[in-house]
């Protein structure tokens, strides 16, 4: 055997570690999603989606079966009624209660129209800040209740643009756009018909064709907020304790 | 010559069965150290091949390089340069120097052969 065999036999010993060990560590990392093809992506959240509903599927039901034993804890412990209606009052106010009123029905529709050479595509479709502007304007003019095409707005609910479609709760809404609010039909519509307020700033688009309707009802139904409500990381404070 | 092979042979299987938990922050220490490994490898191949082989400059040799390119690499983390790149192309240039030389040295043996030469 020959001196130099030993050291060099060592020396190959770390190459070999140190070559395994970081393609192992490289194959574990995985490789990031931007090298993915569009395609893959687009598989992998049709994939997402469908697990997605059927988990909303799996909450509704579980949902239901927390109302029955909150149900029978309230009478098995024979409290007052006044805590149900408590109760009752918080899931109103969470959205989780489907709730009917007089209120106003906006409809939002991108243009029939192509924009012409020179023209600003920006003005001929509805976008997720007029949606945004439109609601908080209901909420300011007193609105209790307000859903964009059947989707609750709640406290935790997104409203943004996901290419040419728009999230809200999760769920991705093509136009036409039709909000729904709760509340005293004529401020809300007075709320949106200020001067300098939210119909003024679409003017362009209006010219442009797109669809801004605006139509009191005596009675307007919106359903319950049907996503999740899990707070993993916000824990609520007691009184006297902050 | 089999001894070698051996080594690189545990070296792999030691690298399959340990659990391997490299946070991939130390990536780049991963590479620099490997190149590091894989330098020090051929630069022996090519001093023994030239018959100028010694165990402490090897032994000294595959340490410092180690050391120095890790420290390259920490101080280019903590300046935000990335330093670890003059490692990574001193061990790259180095590499393929001696494997050069290496590749020299083995057809000049094949054209003559020495008597009592390690092969």
């Amino acid at each position: 055997m020959h001196p130099w065999q030993t050291p060099l036999a060592l020396g190959c010993f770390f190459l070999g570690l140190l070559t395994v060990v970081q393609f192992r560590t490289q194959q574990r990392e995985g490789f990031p999603l931007s090298s993915y093809r569009s395609s893959e992506l687009v598989q992998m959240i049709r994939e997402l989606e469908k697990e997605r509903t059927n988990l909303r599927q799996e909450l509704s039901h579980l949902r239901g079966q927390m109302a029955g034993y909150e149900k029978a804890a309230l009478q098995g412990a024979n409290l007052k009624k006044e805590l149900s209606s408590q109760m009752m009052t918080a899931r109103l106010q969470a959205g989780l209660l489907a709730v009917k009123g007089p209120g106003l029905i906006v409809t939002l529709n991108d243009s029939p129209k192509r924009p012409k050479t020179g023209e600003d595509p920006y003005f001929f479709l509805v976008h997720d800040v007029d949606i945004q502007q439109i609601s908080t304007e209901l909420w300011a003019a007193g609105a209790e209740a307000v859903a964009v095409n059947d989707q609750r707005l709640v406290a935790t609910t997104p409203i943004r643009c996901v290419g040419p479609t728009i999230l809200i709760n999760t769920v991705r809404l093509v136009p036409p756009y039709i909000i729904t609010a709760i509340g005293d039909p004529s401020a809300l519509e007075t709320a949106l018909k200020m001067r300098g307020g939210i119909l003024d700033s679409l003017a362009p688009s209006i010219l442009n064709g797109v669809e801004v309707r605006l139509e009191k009802r005596k009675e307007v139904l919106l359903s319950a907020y049907k996503g999740s409500l899990l707070f993993r990381y916000a824990k609520p404070v007691k009184e006297g304790e902050d | 010559m089999f001894v070698v092979f051996a080594g690189l042979l545990l070296g792999v299987l030691a690298g399959l069965t340990i659990p391997a938990k490299v946070p991939i922050v130390y990536a780049k220490y991963m590479s620099v150290a490997f190149l590091a490994a894989l330098d020090s490898v051929m630069g022996a191949g090519r001093s023994v091949l030239e018959g100028k082989f010694h165990i402490p400059i090897f032994v000294s040799g595959f340490a410092t390089n180690t050391l120095l390119a890790a420290f390259l690499t920490y101080v280019g983390d903590r300046l935000g340069v990335d330093l670890y790149m003059a490692a990574i192309i001193t061990f790259g240039v180095r590499l393929f120097q001696d494997l050069t030389i290496i590749r020299r040295l083995l057809f000049e043996r094949a054209a003559r052969p020495e008597p009592g030469s390690t092969t």
